[in-house]
């Protein structure tokens, strides 16, 4: 089974590309951010469980690259699986050994599913170490010995049960118990009633005497340091699937394999023993009774089955619609545009993912032209209105870019509250207090990011800059926020959209995107006049053409009011004109029946805004 | 044999980790060196956080801070009268004083100058010695807690909102409470009693628990079914005084401060502690007023308050003229005695001053009101011109004039929430400047003739501590003691259904509280 985890991480970095989980904070799970910094490390000592996260957090930063991410996650799988294997054999339970597969399997569904729950996955891996090392120390205890030396014994390994217990719940949390089971039934199966006893009372006084009397946590939280469901843990948008999917899974997979083993598994089993050099020996000293040829086609099924198992873990498990949002978000935050219409294709339905192509479409420079190739809905042009909705980051870069910089401030700082210091989000408050003069703040996200793994150059860069020059006069990137930026304050509890734009255009008639996200909301509000009437301002800009769904509204408002409209020396395509006469005379042979003729109209001017304009939503052309 | 050599080497491995740990907490420090010959340099160095030129109290833990002049290696050199001086010598710019030292130092030269003596050994191996700063020992000792409100700038999700305490004469800060111990919830103002955590009074509010006040009495702790909003306790702690607010956020799309407020409506009531029961008297819960901000004169003769006229009828939309809004400040007579409100009066006008008045606070010997002036409104946080104005009430009642004069110790960023230690001598209060928008806590001294120094920012153990602080310190009350309570006790009781019932007379004018907890989000303030 050597090829399972070659095999766990190319699937994980090749197939899975789990650096969108790092980008995707926010969406799903709390990404825990890590800084190098004495304090962040002493707060973390202040607790139960405070090193296994700053562990967790550290790993999590590794998913920054695809790479380091499957890496990440696969040492986790194989750590886990290497201990679970000495569990199996200390228990001498080796017709389940291939149990030991049954964490890195659901490691595997977590990852298909795009969550990682990287404490209580780091602190699983020590606490399954601290088993190992607590095993290795008392491997000696289950053999025979006189009375004396039991009672010797049973002093030391009470003693070095309570000492790894006192460290691992310090280091782990609530992972100890974890610890403490496993040793609680160790010693009950070789009937050492006394040590499983100890575990047993230690799981209970050990989290309260430790969390409870020295740390000072409550009770009921002192067990659950570190877990899931700890209170330090916030889980976003985890659905119950997501947790029982993966425990179906592996209830099947125990219970076929368990049935397997018994039909099949008839070669006797021996007990690790010990080897040459003293140690106990894991699959290599077993010994089954029958021909190689045999233990060789056991081994090949085994595998088969396992590799089977797992796949079609993967394959259930696997969330196709949720990769492809964060894929989409990846690429936005990246202003990778291309990718991010590609990704997207025609059929992305949701608001963030909606928002993120009218955004790449605009720095392609054909939002006027193809926004209604892709589906499209009123709400999700800005997305302004859901602030409590604070997922999907890219968004604030919409409204950074058209020149709504508070609203971003405002939108960027709760998702600090509730998503925390993370990278993604201090870069885009230190540039937004750049834009904003407010170079004391800047400093201080500034100061911040530089104490991170990756954001530190950039961090570094721009105090160096700051110092050099406080106005940052010769940023361009930062001189083109400024010029698209809101200078006339207009207090309110929520600004439309429309108002938002009309107000970038009043201060600044040069605001391109404000232009084309007023035209576009106008299109999505099917206001074909206010199109009609605002075209005009396409002047201000340096633009010859003349965007196609620009063309198809003021065709539909010439068509229906019979009105003139002055196209500022422009013309109305023909083929644009050919479409409408088309489009209206199959609309009216099917008796302008609107279900009758939606499968016509939608095969042939489905990417158009005529058929937007009648129907209220794409047809898409897939 | 296997098992003894690991522990073998265990045991260095652990006697390494010991040292290396010890170093990380005491910070790498040169050694103590005599120096002989330098350069002088005739101006001052330039450190930061800056505690230069300051009036420090003698119980405070050390100001570290960090030197911001280029060098290989830093001596400082701290000495006063008596008592033994000071060294710290660093390859850093760090300068990490250790505590006890600093402390005995103090002790020991109450009222008296202390002398910081910087030299820094420049790239070419030359000390330079700056001329020294000098500091004041305050003969007065500060409160030994700061309680405040530790949040984010923005905290509408109401996540991570927390009521911490701080040993000043230590770094030692701890939890008092924190929202997540309510299934997230809003945590508000917190108010004690002369100075003393045993009559302690905190605003709750909770989506799953609804909004509540826990009122604190000795070790005892209730849950009050209602949100006590700005709550100032009589000084006898027979009754509080509290806002009750209906609060609208706002927010402007190009103004250097991005959120606002508005009180759409508001009054005060009293909650007497014996009796369980909530009053409100008509002079301060008028229905075209907007009351809010007590706070008892040190006496408890006179319940000062701040007061709006309000020219609205609707409580649900921003009025157009909201930048208009000035609050008067006001103070009605009382006689707990006979349970007997006297006639309101007018101590300052809003019309007089062209600001809006906030936030009295008298100190605890009665000589003087502080309070905030803003541009307009009712919350100066969010105001970058809100400053600190004092007003000797001593002399004012002996010429029956109320004057007032702005403190010298503004910045050109937001002054608020300012409170006085228990002996009068200490305030300490929130300001922007430097970290906008950002609030930090400053403390500064009042002389007796109500001169306040100049403020210093309060010290951490890592001088940079705030270069990257994105936690923003609001409601600074500095308290003699710590609160004792624990904050798992504090958390049940927010959890526990038990409460006192709380309700407001149904004759008022302002809707009732504590029913639009789950809209939250348009209604928070720091």
């Amino acid at each position: 089974m050597l090829g399972f985890f070659p095999l766990f991480y190319s699937y994980l970095w090749l197939y899975l590309d789990l650096q969108v989980i790092y980008y995707s904070a926010g969406m799903l799970t709390r990404i825990p951010v890590f800084f190098l910094d004495r304090q962040f490390f002493q707060e973390h000592t202040t607790y139960p469980g405070g090193l296994g996260e700053y562990a967790a957090a550290f790993s999590a930063q590794l998913f920054y690259y695809s790479w380091s991410a499957a890496a990440v996650v696969t040492a986790h799988a194989a750590l886990i699986c290497f201990c679970t294997g000495r569990m199996i054999e200390a228990l001498n339970l080796r017709r389940f050994y291939f149990a030991r597969f049954a964490g890195p399997i659901l490691l595997l569904v977590f990852s298909s599913q795009y969550t990682y729950h990287f404490n209580a996955t780091t602190t699983l891996c020590i606490a399954l170490l601290f088993i190992c090392l607590y095993l290795r120390l008392t491997a000696s205890n289950g053999q025979k010995k006189s009375l004396s030396s039991q009672r010797k014994d049973w002093v030391r390994t009470a003693v070095l049960f309570i000492g790894l217990s006192v460290v691992l719940y310090y280091i782990a949390g609530g992972a100890y118990l974890v610890f403490a089971t496993f040793c609680a039934i160790r010693w009950m199966r070789l009937k050492r009633w006394g040590l499983a006893a100890l575990c047993i009372m230690s799981a209970l006084l050990i989290p309260y005497f430790v969390g409870v009397l020295v740390f000072s946590i409550c009770p009921d939280k002192a067990f659950t340091e570190s877990w899931p469901n700890s209170w330090r843990m916030d889980f976003e948008g985890v659905s119950g699937a997501a947790v029982i999917a993966p425990c179906a899974v592996l209830c099947i997979l125990v219970v076929v394999l368990s049935l397997y083993r018994l039909r099949l598994g008839k070669a006797k089993i021996t007990p690790g023993r010990r080897t040459a050099r003293g140690n106990k020996s894991g699959r290599n000293s077993v010994t089954v009774s029958g021909r190689g040829d045999r233990a060789a086609f056991r081994w090949a099924v085994d595998s088969a089955i396992l590799i089977a198992l797992a796949g079609i873990a993967a394959v259930l498990s696997f969330n196709g619609s949720r990769r492809k949002l964060f894929r989409i978000h990846y690429y936005a935050c990246r202003k990778m545009w291309p990718q991010v219409l590609g990704t997207a294709g025609r059929d992305a339905n949701n608001h963030f993912a909606i928002n993120a192509v009218n955004r790449a479409l605009y720095n392609m420079g054909r939002l006027g032209d193809e926004m209604f190739a892709y589906p499209q809905h009123p709400d999700a042009l800005l997305l302004s209105g859901q602030d409590k909705v604070l997922k999907y980051w890219h968004k604030f870069d919409t409204q950074l870019d058209l020149g709504l910089v508070n609203l971003a401030q405002k939108n960027l700082t709760e998702c600090m509250e509730v998503y925390g210091k993370h990278p993604l989000i201090l870069k885009r408050l230190a540039l937004i207090s750049m834009v904003k003069g407010n170079t004391n703040a800047a400093r201080i996200y500034l100061n911040t990011l530089s104490k991170t793994l990756f954001d530190k150059a950039w961090a570094r860069d721009y105090l160096a800059a700051i110092d050099a020059d406080p106005e940052l006069t010769g940023d361009k990137r930062i001189a083109g926020l400024r010029s698209m930026a809101l200078k006339k304050d207009h207090p309110s509890v929520f600004m439309p959209p429309e108002l938002a734009f009309l107000t970038l255009l009043q201060e600044n008639s040069k605001n391109k995107m404000a232009f084309e996200y007023l035209m576009a909301w106008y299109l999505l509000g099917k206001n074909a006049e206010k199109v009609a009437t605002n075209f005009r301002r396409i002047n201000e800009f340096d633009v010859k053409a003349f965007p196609k769904h620009y063309q198809e509204a003021i065709c539909i408002y010439a068509y229906s009011t019979r009105k003139p409209v002055y196209l500022e020396g422009r013309t109305i395509d023909a083929e644009v004109r050919r479409q409408i006469e088309e489009f209206s005379r199959t609309f009216n042979n099917l008796g302008r029946n609107k279900d009758a003729a939606e499968k016509h109209l939608l095969r042939d001017y489905g990417g158009t805004y005529f058929f937007y304009h009648l129907y209220g939503f794409s047809g898409v052309k897939k | 044999m296997k098992n003894k050599y690991l522990y073998f080497s265990l045991l260095p491995a652990a006697l390494t980790a010991t040292v290396m740990i010890y170093l990380l907490r005491t910070g790498v420090q040169g050694p103590p060196r005599t120096i002989e010959q330098f350069s002088l340099v005739a101006r001052p160095p330039r450190i930061r956080p800056d505690y230069a030129g300051i009036v420090i109290p003698a119980n405070i833990a050390p100001p570290n801070f960090m030197v911001a002049e280029d060098g290989l290696q830093y001596c400082v050199r701290i000495h006063a009268k008596k008592g033994k001086q000071v060294e710290v010598n660093s390859r850093s710019a760090k300068i990490l004083i250790p505590t006890g030292r600093w402390s005995r130092l103090l002790k020991a030269n109450r009222g008296q100058q202390l002398s910081f003596d910087i030299l820094v050994r420049d790239k070419t191996g030359r000390w330079n010695r700056y001329e020294p700063i000098k500091n004041t020992i305050a003969s007065e000792d500060i409160d030994d807690y700061l309680v405040y409100r530790r949040i984010h700038p923005a905290y509408g999700a109401w996540k991570k909102i927390g009521i911490y305490q701080r040993d000043l004469r230590t770094f030692d800060e701890s939890m008092i409470l924190d929202s997540r111990y309510f299934s997230e919830g809003c945590l508000n103002c917190h108010a004690f009693c002369n100075n003393k955590t045993d009559k302690m009074l905190i605003g709750i509010r909770s989506s799953d628990y609804g909004s509540s006040a826990l009122l604190i009495r000795d070790s005892k702790v209730e849950k009050i079914g209602t949100k006590f909003g700005y709550t100032s306790w009589h000084p006898s702690g027979r009754l509080a005084v509290y806002s009750v607010n209906r609060v609208a956020q706002f927010f402007h799309s190009a103004a250097g401060e991005v959120r606002d407020v508005i009180d759409l409506n508001s009054l005060l009531a009293c909650y007497m502690i014996d009796s369980e029961e909530v009053k409100t008297v008509p002079a301060f819960s008028k229905k075209d007023r907007l009351e809010t901000y007590p706070a008892w004169s040190a006496d408890g003769k006179y319940l000062y308050f701040c007061s709006a006229p309000m020219t609205w009828s609707s409580y649900e939309i921003i009025p157009p003229n909201y930048n208009q809004i000035k609050y008067d400040l006001m103070r009605i007579s009382y006689n707990i005695e006979k349970d007997k409100w006297g006639e309101l009066e007018t101590v300052l006008s809003s019309v007089d001053t062209g600001l809006s008045i906030l936030l009295p606070r008298i100190s605890p010997d009665a000589q003087w009101l502080i309070f905030c002036m803003c541009d307009y409104g009712c919350f100066p946080v969010y105001r970058k011109n809100s400053d600190l104005y004092i007003m000797d009430l001593k002399a004012a009642e002996q010429t029956r004039r109320y004057q007032y004069r702005r403190l010298d110790i503004n910045s050109d960023k937001s002054e608020s929430w300012h409170s006085f230690s228990s002996n009068s001598r200490w305030i300490a209060f929130s300001s922007k400047r430097d970290s906008d928008p950002f609030t930090r806590t400053y403390l500064a001294y009042i002389d007796d003739k109500g001169h306040i120094h100049k403020p210093f920012v309060l010290p951490q153990k890592d001088p940079t501590h705030y270069d990257a602080c994105l936690w923003t310190y609001s409601l600074p009350e500095l308290v003699i003691e710590p609160v004792a309570i624990t904050k798992e006790k504090l958390g049940r009781v927010v959890r526990g259904a038990a409460k006192i019932p709380a309700d407001l007379p149904l004759t008022r004018a302002t809707p009732q509280v504590g029913t639009n907890a789950a809209k939250h989000w348009y209604t928070e303030r720091e």
